[in-house]
């Protein structure tokens, strides 16, 4: 896949914005604040549907607008093109979606169709901040493989949403003693033994990608390695039944607590996927530069994974590719990065692509300065 | 845009309760109203007073009704064996058009969800237990393919099966997300052929 062109109309800062991209490296140059990573914010819209950050899609209507406009040229690797845009008016809420001016039956049905990869500094917290971080990576990841993935995890939110309000509604004593909880653990046990599955069979796979990726990215001898450890242990080759069963079995041991504290104790949200370096922790010992380097290289890994599941290159948005990054692991990087897919590469810096990259109809560089791109000089 | 008449503005803004409505269209159709001869819009009054005056809801199935019991419940055709649980009235005309049931029914009024508030009590479930005598021979369980549809139907084959009852769902051939009312009849005649015993 890759995006031929672009248009951002009172999108952020940019008033009306064009870009026809590269196939290869495609490198947005600026000084902090000029609109940058709002063009990868963008794209991520006609991708994702929606913000790769969590914000609010009202927020990104131009200040003192009432409507924000993207549209897009996505070719898929066999040469099909898509035409996706996005529209959003604030006020009434509206969200319009259309691939070639069709709506497509749910939002949650084009996930995966244009797949993406991104790197961004929001997501430096994947490898240093809480589980939660790791989990919303695998669950992108997967959705971007699996629709029925996609759709338990919407179950799952929807399932647990209700379950842990009956839960506070029991503690604050508003719900009657016969408040039916039996029927929603089930069902969180049905849809959550589902989903462990799932992340399980992903750990397990993905962890040599990125031992592969991490390798190719430095010299030396320190292996990566990925653990998932989900709330009721179990074998890799357990059945979905035989986990939401064990869930099950949890759940009552836990009645009481979970009573009291008026939330769902046990589930696949609680699940933590452990990241570890020659079997150290990475969340507490790595270096920033380690940090940094084990994040690129869960994306080339993801980027790879994705491929070979979807027959499909994903778009690689890298935003601040190079910060925190030495010279020579830089230079590394981009190396790498160059024998993927189309990029787009936000940074403030040239430097690391001087010399190493040859600027042509593949390879193109952009200013932006104040919401306005210009091809750089 | 404020308009100058006070009833078209009220009117406007009774419009835009409606489900689905925006302000825009709700414009749109009062100037339409507007612009009728005035027996038509006389006539779609009465049509909106008269389905809260005749309708009901039966005794029985609590389907809405002008009779009571109901058409389906009064007719000695239908098979009294046999009770489909569905959530609305709409769902019980999604199944009608079938043609291919012939038992009774029972509308339960929507299903559990704690978010909305909505429990066993707010449901029509003692209703459903109170019908559940030696003519009932299965009950078929036909909520909406959601998370609150399967809460609900988990809930009731437990309260169901105690009472000696066959009790079995529909087969979850509707798309997951999709409502019963918006299945076509294909999948939803499949869905009913197919149903699993609980
Ligand atoms: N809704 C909006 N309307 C107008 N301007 C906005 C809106 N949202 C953000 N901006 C502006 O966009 C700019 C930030 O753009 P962006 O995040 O793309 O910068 P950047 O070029 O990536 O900078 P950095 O190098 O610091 O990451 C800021 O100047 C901000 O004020
Ligand atoms: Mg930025
Ligand atoms: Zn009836």
């Amino acid at each position: 896949m890759v995006i031929s062109d672009i248009m951002l109309r009172n999108f952020r800062n940019h008033v009306e914005s064009r870009i026809t991209f590269g196939e290869g490296l495609n490198v947005l140059l600026g000084d902090n604040g000029q609109g940058k990573t709002n063009i990868l914010e963008a794209v991520s819209y006609l991708s994702l549907t929606k913000s790769f950050y969590a914000a609010s899609d009202s927020h990104a209507v131009r200040l003192g607008e009432g409507i924000f406009e993207v549209e897009g040229e996505m070719v898929a690797d066999g040469g099909t093109p898509s035409t996706v845009r996005v529209a959003y008016q604030k006020d009434p809420p509206e969200k319009t979606f259309t691939i070639n001016n069709v709506r497509p039956d749910s939002l949650s049905r084009v996930i995966g169709r244009f797949p993406v990869v991104i790197l961004s500094p929001e997501h430096g917290s994947i490898t240093s901040g809480a589980p939660a971080e790791r989990r919303r990576f695998m669950d992108l990841t997967l959705s971007q493989v699996s629709s029925v993935y996609l759709d338990d995890l919407i179950e799952y939110r929807r399932i647990l949403r209700q379950r842990n309000r009956l839960l506070a509604d029991v503690r604050a004593g508003q719900a009657g003693a016969a408040a039916p909880l039996e029927p929603w653990t089930m069902n969180l046990a049905q849809v959550g033994g589902r989903i462990i599955q799932r992340r399980s069979r992903f750990a397990a796979e993905f962890s040599s990608y990125v031992g592969w990726a991490y390798s190719s990215l430095v010299q030396g001898d320190e292996v990566p390695l990925l653990k998932y450890l989900p709330c009721t242990p179990a074998g890799p080759g357990a059945e979905p039944e035989e986990i939401a069963g064990a869930m099950l079995q949890q759940i009552h041991e836990r009645a009481a607590e979970e009573r009291r504290r008026g939330t769902s104790l046990v589930g696949p949200h609680r699940d933590e996927l452990q990241l570890s370096l020659n079997g150290t922790s990475v969340q507490r010992y790595a270096s920033q530069g380690q940090h940094k380097t084990l994040l690129v290289s869960l994306k080339v890994a993801e980027f790879y994974y994705l491929r070979e599941r979807r027959n499909e290159d994903p778009i690689l948005l890298l935003d601040d590719l190079f910060s925190e990054l030495d010279a020579q692991r830089s230079r590394r990087i981009l190396a790498v990065v160059g024998t993927m897919g189309q990029a787009i590469i936000t940074t403030t810096e040239e430097t690391p692509f001087q010399g190493e990259v040859h600027w042509n109809t593949r390879h193109r560089r952009f200013t932006i300065e104040h919401g306005t791109v210009y091809p750089a000089a | 845009m404020l308009y100058t008449s006070e009833a078209l503005q009220q009117l406007i803004e009774e419009f835009s309760h409606f489900p689905g409505i925006g302000r825009k269209t709700a414009q749109r159709l009062a100037l339409h109203v507007l612009k009728l001869p005035r027996d038509e819009v006389v006539q779609m009054a009465k049509a909106l007073v008269g389905v809260k005056d005749r309708i009901r809801h039966c005794t029985v199935c609590s389907n809405i009704t002008e009779q009571d019991p109901c058409v389906i419940c009064a007719s000695p055709k239908r098979d009294r064996s046999l009770v489909c649980v569905v959530e609305e009235p709409n769902d019980v005309m999604a199944v009608e058009k079938t043609n291919e049931y012939r038992g009774l029914y029972h509308v339960l009024g929507g299903a559990l969800s704690p978010l909305d508030g909505i429990g066993p009590d707010q449901l029509r479930v003692r209703e459903l237990l109170t019908r559940i005598n030696s003519d009932v021979g299965e009950v078929i369980l036909a909520m909406n393919p959601n998370v609150e549809g399967e809460a609900t139907t988990i809930y009731l084959s437990r309260l169901l099966k105690p009472l000696g009852v066959r009790v079995s769902r529909i087969a979850r051939g509707i798309p997951v997300g999709g409502d019963l009312e918006f299945a076509d009849e294909a999948t939803l005649t499949r869905a009913l052929e197919g149903r699993i015993a609980l």
